[in-house]
């Protein structure tokens, strides 16, 4: 597992979450994911026979999230299937390796008329996260209808603008999808609505705080769907698919190992390192390796991190852990 | 036999060096096996279907427990990129692109209060779920 860098930079973060506070909405671009067209007329049936959620019943013009596990029921990919039109699919991903996918997907493709193409490098995705999330996409686009998951807004040009409600940093999240082309455009209608332009480190505190699970932080192939927490993208009712007889013995027979969960860091940082992603987790009674810290951010009020990790489900107690920095990458569970 | 690509390959016209004798379902590699059971069974099935033209269709796509299922369907004839076999008076129609998870495949048919039905014996299965309808390669 790599260690990544502490998410938050202090200064410049407080006064970003200040204004985020005060206005109840920011916008992010994500440097990572993908979008890919999946066209042909056995696209949504292939995807719904080897991802864990329903997809056969989706309606045109619906949206819904899928995950793709391997034979032992790991997570590769939490793609969100969006269905344009009968034949034609688009899938957007958050994770940081999207190749997983088009190999996950393509190797599956044997007999079924399907095709994958990537598109993410023609597209553009922009987060509008907070309480006032919905409130400043009707601003931003009158003409849409964001009662739904779903959205198409129109911005006068050729291609489809569409905003997809992920709820990928909890309470509200909007994510738009758009070609490269409009992107000017599309930010040019938030001049009255957005004022906070996060970049990750905003985006993951909002996400962290409301326990949600991103893929490359926690939906890994280090987790199954069970211990990730994502168990409402699972159909249990579906039948077959990869990974499916694995996940169900799991659940049937309650053999979950681990569970993502929330952690607070107990000791002041200056005396005892950094707790980061990726770092160990040692019980301090006993020094058995219980798990691995997956996300961490800093609350600039505290001056102390918190986070998300996955802890053997004998070590937690009500979902909540508490962490304190052992250097070396190692984090004691007290 | 009509002029397209037939290849048809008689039990007792399979090399000896290409069998082998400890297993009931070992077949040479190189294609597809339909018992008597399973073909006969598959006519009885298209014949109550009235059904005057057709094949079986033999092929495997993505899906399972295991990552790969067969796909197993009468058909009005070959696809212009099937694998033709024709065997215990049936003609099997194998997508070549699902060729290379089948080849050396028994299908048999098996009957009775315990009979599963059609079942597939396939080399290339390193792994099967459960039910055994799907594999992995």
């Amino acid at each position: 597992m790599t260690r990544a860098a502490p998410i938050s930079t202090r200064v410049d973060f407080a006064s970003l979450l200040s204004l985020f506070v005060e206005t109840g909405v920011a916008m992010w671009a994500p440097d990572f994911g993908s979008v890919f067209k999946h066209s042909g007329p056995d696209a949504l049936d292939l995807l719904h026979r080897i991802t864990t959620n329903s997809l056969i019943d989706l309606p045109e013009g619906a949206a819904r999230q899928t995950v793709l596990t391997s034979e032992k029921g790991r997570i590769i990919d939490a793609p969100w299937v969006i269905k344009l039109a009968p034949d034609e699919l688009l899938l957007v991903s958050d994770a940081t390796n999207p190749q997983a996918l088009q190999d996950g997907i393509s190797r599956y493709t044997i007999i079924d008329d399907a095709e994958l193409t990537d598109v993410t490098d023609e597209t553009v995705r922009l987060m509008v996260f907070g309480e006032k999330a919905t409130e400043s996409m009707i601003v931003a686009f009158p003409e849409g209808d964001f009662t739904r998951t779903l959205a198409f807004m129109d911005l006068g040009e050729d291609s489809q603008t569409i905003a997809l409600r992920t709820d990928a940093a909890g309470g509200t999240t909007w994510m738009i999808v758009a070609a490269r082309q409009s992107v000017k455009g599309v930010l040019s209608r938030f001049e009255n609505s957005v004022n906070a332009m996060s970049d990750r480190s905003l985006f993951d505190y909002v996400r962290v705080k409301n326990g949600v699970p991103i893929s490359g932080r926690e939906l890994t192939e280090d987790v199954n769907p069970l211990e990730a927490s994502v168990r409402h993208l699972i159909d249990f009712d579906k039948g077959c698919y990869v990974g499916q007889e694995v996940i169900a013995r799991l659940d049937t027979y309650d053999k979950v190992q681990r569970e993502l969960v929330e952690f607070t860091e107990v000791c002041d940082r200056s005396n005892n390192g950094n707790i980061e992603s990726g770092d160990r987790i040692v019980a301090a009674s006993g020094g058995r390796d219980v798990g691995w810290v997956s996300s961490v951010v800093l609350d600039p009020s505290t001056e102390r991190a918190f986070g998300l990790a996955y802890v053997r489900i004998r070590y937690t107690v009500g979902g909540k852990i508490e962490l304190t920095s052992a250097g070396d990458g190692i984090a004691l569970l007290t | 036999m009509n002029a397209r690509l037939v290849t048809t390959v008689a039990t007792d016209e399979i090399p000896n060096h290409m069998t082998t004798a400890e297993h009931p379902h070992s077949i040479p590699l190189n294609t597809v096996r339909v018992t008597e059971k399973a073909a006969s069974k598959a006519i009885e099935f298209a014949e109550k279907a009235g059904r005057a033209h057709y094949g079986l269709k033999i092929a495997v796509q993505g899906g399972g427990c295991s990552g790969l299922q067969y796909v197993l369907e009468l058909a009005d004839g070959p696809d212009e990129s099937d694998k033709v076999i024709s065997e215990n008076g049936i003609e099997v129609y194998i997508p070549k692109r699902a060729f290379v998870f089948l080849a050396g495949t028994v299908l048999d048919f098996s009957d009775g209060l315990n009979g599963r039905g059609f079942e597939f014996h396939n080399p290339n299965a390193k792994r099967t779920c459960g039910c055994g309808d799907s594999f992995a390669v």
